[in-house]
């Protein structure tokens, strides 16, 4: 009750100063928090973002590293800060949507005001060259008739490979030895070395094992097919009703004022659209895929309440 | 031959003026994110990624390389000078290095570690450079058992930094196994330890601890101790080593040298393994094992030498395989990867201008780091010059400020404390941290590995002694474990022939 009173007087001091506010906004560099540390996709993306904001924003945007937790720590400093567009979160899907419904972190949709998302990646089944399948439909048949021999390496509990294969499996109904690594690389490696039979990796890590013949890509877990990948077919494609995607997405706290967020929807959505910036996210083996506000909460709402159900362990 | 001309190529790239320059600066601000706490290597190399954007792929390369193996030269200064281990791999330099320094030996200690750094990464680049497509295929075959034989043995050699005592190092490597429990489980990701705090879910971050338990509690305890005027009385006798010291160091180097490029390939953590297995093989040699842990110069060597030879060999699984083996080569693949260059089985035959300048760059910044160091070696000295009761408070500051510049964060600031308390009182019982350090960040890891390989096996425990190479880890480890046994079994069998034997006369 309380925190509803305190929320309300939020949301009427934030309007009332709205319309000051927006016209001017914004009147001094803009944070933009990520809540992990350096050198991952989102680090990277961030500051490319960051890279073209100044002409769009009329403010730097500057990239603060708030680690730890998960995600947590970085998040929560958004949600505790005032809700007038200057600290924002580049949050992801996975403390935001896995991390959140299985630590059950008050991280989740319900916390924040979705600014826009920047772009979004799948992930790639991916099998040692040697590996006997050559479709993702083949790998599931085997470890169908031989439950529990399939071995996939995962990039940590809940991460973003050991998710979209349990969507898979769920959708499949296989059973299948499951083992969390510590990271992408250590994956990578254990399926390299014959230890693990398949992993789930990203584009710019399992391209250039692809290209040197000593990985074969079965399947992307988006929507739609990907980028370098074209001739890789989707889970879906394959047979089994998944979609999963890693999101990068620009959040405000709650109770940001409609104003503020429409003026930072608008002038995210042009540095989307800027050369130089598509130019540095193609290096990074991405694409991007800009979702305004509207559409990205819907889009995040679905995927929320699909991995409550997974996280919750109910069958489909 | 081939491979002259190749490396000659590579010199023509990197001797150009611009990348001689990017190979200073990086040298130059490596060196200097090495001596001050906190922000380490991982992190100034990300905030200078997007300046590489506009230079050539090859430049920022060698910029941000340089940045890599610098910190790992600057990291020995402050735990030799004031006994704060600037990264995990230098822990293990504090032992002997800080003994050293008070004993007034601080400039022979710096030397030492310079020189021997020096001498460890022109051999692991050379190694680097003949063995890297081999190495990376045995580096393959490291699946998790391997990984959990080789932390076995690790761990059991922690025990030997305990100083006098092996009893009270095992407590604190026990004590370090709990503190690495903090966190998420590494398999399941459930919480443990955390009591809803949502920082401690990551565990607790390395350098805080090390940090407080080190630096804050040795300043602790000397302030209490200066009011008893003597014991601080640090005469610098002969800036450089003595000839007695070269000689006991030549040999550690060279062992440490090997050791460290071997388990350096290993992706994880393969500059902190190998730094205390070489200061345990070192103490094992030794014919006055007693000498360690009171300014042993082999201690120093060895575990230097092992260091920064890893730092150099952990390029081999990015270089070759694609796979970045640590946070700050993570980093350097990112900025090939924005540049247009795939690291991967083909970097070498697509882009023979990157591998091979970068190789070369290497030969050159280890030389420049040398012409670095050396000078500075004096400057460092005439630092401990300082009375420690102005000193001291400078310390504290450097040690917070580098705390809280990690994350931005004050709960990090209080860990260092709380640790530097913990430091303080496990000094008064005579208890040494460095074990304790070690065990916190193999701890995890080696949970990790076990409960991997048993996933692998469906828990068939057996598998560490079918596979060749785990089996013979373990094997090492048992001997040592047994070996007092042993010895004690042979000697008792000895007397039974022999007769009693007479105590030696005095």
């Amino acid at each position: 009750m309380r925190r509803l009173r305190f929320l309300a007087a939020v949301v009427i001091a934030a309007l009332a100063a709205a319309p000051v506010a927006a016209q001017e906004f914004p009147t001094k560099p803009v944070e933009l928090v990520l809540p992990f540390g350096p050198g991952g996709s989102h680090d990277l993306t961030a500051r490319a973002v960051a890279s073209v904001a100044h002409q769009y924003l009329g403010q730097p945007l500057l990239v603060v590293l708030k680690p730890g937790g998960g995600g947590a720590v970085g998040s929560q400093h958004v949600i505790r800060a005032k809700p007038d567009g200057y600290t924002l979160l580049f949050g992801g899907t996975g403390p935001n949507t896995v991390f959140a419904l299985v630590q059950k972190a008050p991280i989740g949709v319900e916390h924040f005001t979705p600014v826009a998302r920047i772009n979004h990646s799948p992930a790639v089944f991916a099998v040692r060259h040697e590996a006997p399948w050559k479709t993702l439909r083949e790998a599931i048949e085997y470890a169908k008739k031989n439950p529990g021999k399939f071995s996939f390496a995962n990039t940590g509990p809940w991460g973003a490979a050991d998710y979209p294969m349990r969507l898979i499996a769920r959708a499949a109904g296989i059973d299948y030895t499951n083992v969390p690594h510590d990271g992408g690389g250590p994956a990578l490696l254990a399926v390299l070395g014959g230890h693990a039979d398949a992993t789930f990796g990203f584009a710019p890590q399992l391209l250039p094992q692809i290209m040197a013949s000593k990985m074969r890509a079965l399947a992307v877990s988006g929507g739609k097919r990907f980028g370098t990948l074209r001739n890789v077919p989707t889970v879906k494609e394959e047979g089994f009703d998944v979609n999963f995607t890693m999101w990068r997405a620009v959040l405000a706290p709650k109770g940001t004022p409609p104003a503020i967020v429409e003026k930072l929807e608008a002038a995210f959505r042009k540095m989307s659209e800027d050369k130089s910036f598509q130019a540095l996210i193609k290096q990074l083996g991405d694409e991007v895929d800009f979702q305004g506000a509207k559409d990205f909460e819907a889009t995040w709402r679905q995927e929320w309440d699909v991995a409550a159900k997974v996280v919750a362990g109910t069958p489909k | 031959m081939e491979i002259l001309s190749l490396l000659a190529g590579g010199f023509a790239v990197a001797a150009t003026p611009t990348n001689l320059m990017y190979c200073f600066i990086g040298s130059l601000i490596g060196t200097a994110i090495g001596v001050l706490p906190g922000l380490g290597p991982p992190a100034t190399i990300a905030l200078l990624l997007p300046v590489t954007y506009g230079i050539p792929a090859t430049s920022a390369v060698i910029l941000l390389a340089g940045i890599f193996y610098g910190a790992m030269y600057g990291g020995s200064t402050t735990s030799i000078l004031l006994n704060i281990p600037g990264e995990a791999a230098s822990v293990v330099t504090c032992l002997d290095g800080y003994q050293m320094a008070r004993q007034g030996r601080a400039g022979a200690a710096l030397a030492i570690s310079a020189i021997g750094s020096f001498l460890a990464g022109t051999v692991s680049v050379i190694g680097l450079m003949l063995l890297a497509p081999p190495l990376a295929s045995f580096a393959l075959r490291f699946g998790a058992p391997e990984n959990f034989a080789l932390l076995v043995l690790g761990l059991m050699m922690v025990g030997y930094l305990g100083g006098a005592s092996m009893t009270k190092g095992l407590m604190m490597a026990l004590l370090g196994l709990l503190l690495g429990m903090v966190g998420l489980d590494p398999i399941m990701g459930s919480p443990r330890f955390t009591y809803g705090v949502w920082k401690l879910s990551e565990g607790f971050e390395f350098v805080l601890v090390a940090m407080g338990l080190f630096g804050i509690g040795e300043v602790l305890v000397n302030v209490e101790r200066t009011l008893a005027p003597e014991v601080l009385k640090t005469k610098i006798s002969g800036l450089l080593a003595s000839r007695e010291e070269w000689r006991a160091a030549g040999l550690p180097l060279a062992r440490g040298s090997l050791l460290g490029f071997f388990v350096g390939v290993l992706p994880g953590g393969g500059a902190i393994i190998s730094s205390f297995v070489s200061y345990a093989l070192e103490k094992k040699l030794s014919r006055h094992p007693e000498r360690f842990g009171k300014g042993a110069v082999e201690g120093v060597a060895g575990p230097e030498a092992a260091n920064n030879a890893a730092a150099t060999s952990s390029f081999i699984p990015l270089l070759t395989l694609g796979i970045p083996g640590n946070a700050s080569i993570a980093l350097i693949f990112a900025a090939l990867l924005i540049h247009g260059i795939r690291p991967g089985p083909l970097l070498v035959a697509e882009r023979p201008e990157v591998f091979w300048g970068l190789i070369a760059s290497m030969y050159i910044g280890n030389v420049m780091l040398l012409v670095l160091n050396l000078p500075l070696i004096g400057l460092w000295v005439k630092l401990l010059e300082v009375p420690y009761l102005v000193l001291a408070p400078f310390i504290v500051v450097f040690v917070l400020v580098g705390a809280y510049s990690i994350n931005n964060s004050v709960f990090d600031v209080g860990t260092t404390v709380v640790f530097g308390a913990l430091g303080y009182v496990l000094r008064k019982f005579d208890f040494e941290p460095a074990p304790l350090v070690l065990a916190m960040i193999l701890g995890p890891q080696l949970e990790g590995a076990l409960r991997r390989s048993l996933l692998y096996a469906r828990g068939d425990l057996t598998v560490f002694f079918q596979r060749p190479i785990a089996a013979t880890l373990v094997a090492l480890a048992l001997l040592m474990l047994l070996s007092p046994l042993v010895r004690w079994a042979l000697a008792r069998k000895f007397r039974e022939i022999v007769g009693p034997v007479s105590p030696a006369p005095d």
